[in-house]
């Protein structure tokens, strides 16, 4: 299976192709173990870019509504900070909180919004590097530090939706049972219904993902298929 | 991450049921036969919103009401010259300043501020009859940013206030006249030393700011109305006068002898143009035209009788007076009259005023009616004039000079308002005739009724009353703009240069400098910080007080028992009362505007120690 694709033209870096076609000087790899082919640099150079624009892109939100909020109030979180729908949803949101003992919510209250938009870019980076050098063990721990970030950035979330709905202070002049607000979906709270959602930029990490996983291992798939 | 809040469930409620009850009694305007049953054209459903926004004056309550057309809902009231404890104005530092020694004021004719002679929605001004001032209300907050005056030298400045079109002036005329310098002489003297004043005041367009610029001495007449030249006659102004007879006592009789007074035609342009070339006499610090010794800025022209309002027709080509004391609307062109002026085609000259041949500057006389007020305009050329006397409104075409239409209204229409109608683009659509008596329109309330607000439908060719509400004392003249040109904010932005201002918990604290004690408070739903303040008796007592909820529609109030204090803060607002505690003992303060569900519970203690 491996030596069919040998046949093909070489495609990626005519160099180490040439080489690896004389017999004598080194044993034939198989085709999915050589270094990545055009298509595939193209996809991890595009998984990078989308990579890079959800950094200035919300991930996450939560809208409320209420009788008298009918416009409703916004929780937009990016991966460097807290915003709104309105200037001050925000101030707003903590002024109706403190009425059921909630923990102010701000910006400084999340220290991982200071690194986030970091650890991206360096993700970013990396992921153009593995299509730059070619090097497919850069691209495992890519992938494997795409599945690491996913499963650590939902835990936090779901760490801090749970915080701030359990923390609730005992002098309250509400007295609600703690809850978690879900990650998706919708809630209701006294005259509040709640939802909320995945936002663009989290859909652009997605894509993100599919780019970079397709970029690593697409080739061997396409190889499987000629086969 | 939710609010029980009480006040948004009563006040919904509230509005609801306001809503229903303004229309219901939109469809079924009790009385009015001409208004067809289920009749839509002007019913707002609830939660919807008005078409347009009415500025009335409020007269002697020294306030502006906002109504929604055509549902007629009163949707504001305005403080400007008068206190108002609801709002809390004239009795926090800074409104009690603007509002000086007075605690009322008569506010006459409000005037929406133009860009090429249109309502472009960013100031309204008014006048007050009573104590010779000007208010300023910015229409992003519709709250009275600045009152001018007591300007001197003038005595009640009644004559229809108006803006210029570009609003570089907000001009007023005054009604009485006394002797100018504010000198006494006995009424024997009237004619020889009392004067009528045009007050010009510049308007700073950035900030909608008045600062009183020229005066214009007039002979001791009394003005009526006026209204700004437009297109062709930009840069002139227009002004009824009555008691051309010079008359001091008893005017009913004595004012109404002589079959014409007249109508002061006023070139402002030129005016301005004598002030920069120091052609004026300073008098008590303002600078004075005196068209005795300075040409071309006053001419007159005869108008029957005892005119009252004064009309620019939105192609600015004529001018009408309206006779009250005469079933006439004189029209004159603007073309002629500055022909007449060209050719001295004068009768007589009275106080250095030229006064123009009447048959030379006519165009033409509207048989309107008895008791004519006021025109206002719709679309194509439709004029549309109260008729006091008479109760009705008449609709003539501009061009034809016949009234083709007239509609009965209860009773006794003073001035109406036509949809953007004084502009240079009326819309048509809506009049609101301002009736003085309401009599038997509404429910009986004692001997003394409301006045009585009519909408009047021009959109079809037979003009019907279709809606009507009663209002305070006592709308004089108002203004219909389009809603769109008005932009309103939902916070006041905050100023982080005002020392007063704080916005965290943690700033809110009592300072003490001898017997003068500071309190930088906050307000936030639904608690005071600090909420404990403790003087000794005889401290002088300031408050700062700020609202820190940027959300809108929650204004708190802070009032305090038994000590006359009571004022509001808006979102975002810093407000400031200062006041001695004088009186020993415990005395609660409390939020008096409801904010929230636990608005009940906003209060604090002001503990005054005894001496
Ligand atoms: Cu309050």
């Amino acid at each position: 299976m491996s030596a069919v694709s040998l046949s093909n033209e070489a495609q990626g870096g005519s160099a180490q192709a040439q080489e690896s076609s004389d017999p004598g000087k080194k044993k034939v790899q198989p085709r999915h173990k050589k270094k990545f082919p055009t298509a595939s640099r193209g996809l991890l150079i595009g998984g990078a870019i989308l990579l890079l624009v959800s950094s200035f892109l919300p991930w996450w939100g939560l809208d409320l509504l209420a009788p008298q909020y009918p416009e409703g109030l916004s929780i937009i979180v990016y991966p460097d900070k807290l915003a709104g729908q309105g200037e001050y949803d925000i101030v707003n949101l903590n002024a109706l909180n403190h009425y059921i003992g909630m923990d102010k919510i701000s910006e400084a209250g999340f220290p991982e919004l200071q690194y986030i938009k970091y650890i991206i870019w360096g993700m970013a980076a990396l992921i153009v590097a593995v299509a730059l050098l070619g090097s497919r063990k850069l691209a495992y721990i890519a992938c494997a530090l795409f599945v690491v970030g996913a499963a650590v950035g939902l835990y936090d979330m779901y760490h801090w939706l749970q915080t701030f709905g359990s923390n609730l202070a005992p002098d309250a002049p509400i007295i609600v049972p703690p809850f978690v607000p879900p990650m998706i979906g919708e809630n209701h709270l006294a005259n509040f219904t709640t939802y909320s959602s995945f936002r663009i930029g989290f859909f652009f990490l997605v894509a993100s993902a599919v780019f970079v996983f397709v970029g690593t291992w697409g080739d061997k798939l396409w190889a499987r298929k000629r086969a | 991450m939710k609010e029980l809040s009480r006040r948004s469930f009563i006040m919904g409620g509230g509005t609801i049921a306001a809503a229903t009850a303004a229309g219901l009694a939109g469809c079924t305007p009790a009385g009015t036969p001409s208004v067809a049953a289920g009749d839509v054209r002007l019913f707002v459903p609830p939660g919807e919103h008005d078409e347009y926004y009415m500025f009335a004056s409020g007269g002697h309550s020294g306030q502006i009401f906002v109504i929604g057309v055509p549902s007629l809902r009163r949707i504001r009231t305005i403080p400007v010259f008068s206190q108002d404890s609801a709002t809390g104005y004239g009795f926090d530092e800074h409104t009690k300043a603007m509002m000086g020694d007075f605690t009322w004021g008569d506010l006459h004719h409000p005037s929406l501020s133009e860009t090429k002679g249109d309502y472009d929605g960013r100031f309204l001004f008014a006048n007050d009859n009573a104590n010779n001032r000007a208010a300023m209300i910015d229409l992003t907050t519709f709250q009275t940013k600045q009152i001018v005056g007591p300007i001197p030298n003038l005595m009640g400045p009644h004559s229809a206030v108006f803006v210029t079109p570009n609003t570089e002036y907000f001009m007023m005329g005054t009604r009485f006249s006394v002797p100018m310098d504010g000198a006494y002489y006995e009424l024997d003297q009237y004619s020889a030393k009392y004067d009528g004043v045009m007050q010009a005041i510049a308007i700073d367009q950035a900030t909608g700011f008045m600062t009183p610029a020229w005066q214009i001495k007039l002979p001791p007449w009394n003005y009526d109305l006026s209204d700004a030249g437009k297109g062709p006659s930009e840069g002139w102004a227009f002004m009824s006068t009555y008691n051309s007879e010079e008359a001091s006592t008893l005017l009913e009789v004595n004012a109404s002898k002589n079959e014409t007074d007249y109508c002061m035609c006023i070139n402002w342009k030129a005016a301005e143009q004598a002030v920069a070339d120091g052609k004026y006499t300073e008098i008590n610090g303002q600078k004075v035209i005196d068209p005795e010794k300075t040409e071309g800025v006053v001419y007159a022209i005869p108008a029957a009788k005892s005119p009252h309002g004064v009309d620019v027709t939105p192609d600015g080509k004529y001018f009408i007076t309206n006779g009250k004391l005469a079933p006439i609307c004189s029209v004159f062109s603007f073309e002629k009259m500055l022909k007449a002026i060209d050719a001295k085609d004068y009768l007589e000259t009275k106080r250095g005023i030229p006064i123009l041949n009447y048959e030379s500057v006519l165009e033409a006389e509207v048989e309107a009616g008895l008791g004519p007020l006021h025109t206002q305009f719709g679309l194509d050329g439709w004029a549309y004039t109260t008729l006091f006397v008479d109760s009705t409104v008449a609709k003539w075409k501009i061009g034809e000079w016949k009234v083709v239409d007239t509609v009965a209204v209860q009773y006794s229409p003073g001035h109406s308002t036509a949809a953007e109608g004084d502009t240079v683009s009326p819309d048509g659509k809506y009049l609101v005739a301002l009736n003085k008596l309401s009599t038997d329109r509404h429910l009986p309330v004692g001997p003394s009724h409301p006045e009585n607000m009519q909408l009047v439908d021009l959109a079809s060719d037979k003009m019907a009353v279709i809606n009507e509400a009663p209002i305070d004392p006592e709308p004089h003249y108002a203004q219909t703009i389009k809603a769109d040109k008005i932009k309103t904010i939902f916070v006041i932005p905050k100023d982080p240069s005002n020392p007063d201002s704080i916005w965290s918990e943690e700033e809110a604290r009592i300072e003490r400098n001898g017997s003068d004690v500071t309190v930088y408070a906050l307000a936030v739903r639904s608690r005071f910080l600090p909420d404990v303040v403790q003087v000794n008796q005889g401290d002088n007592v300031t408050i700062h007080l700020t609202n820190i909820d940027l959300d809108q529609d929650i204004t708190h109030g802070f009032a305090i028992n038994l000590h006359n204090v009571n004022f509001e803060v808006q979102p975002g607002q810093t407000s400031t009362v200062k006041f001695t505690a004088n009186k020993a003992g415990v005395f609660p303060y409390f939020c008096s505007n409801f904010c929230s569900a636990l608005h009940q519970e906003m209060q604090g203690y002001l503990l005054v120690k005894p001496k």
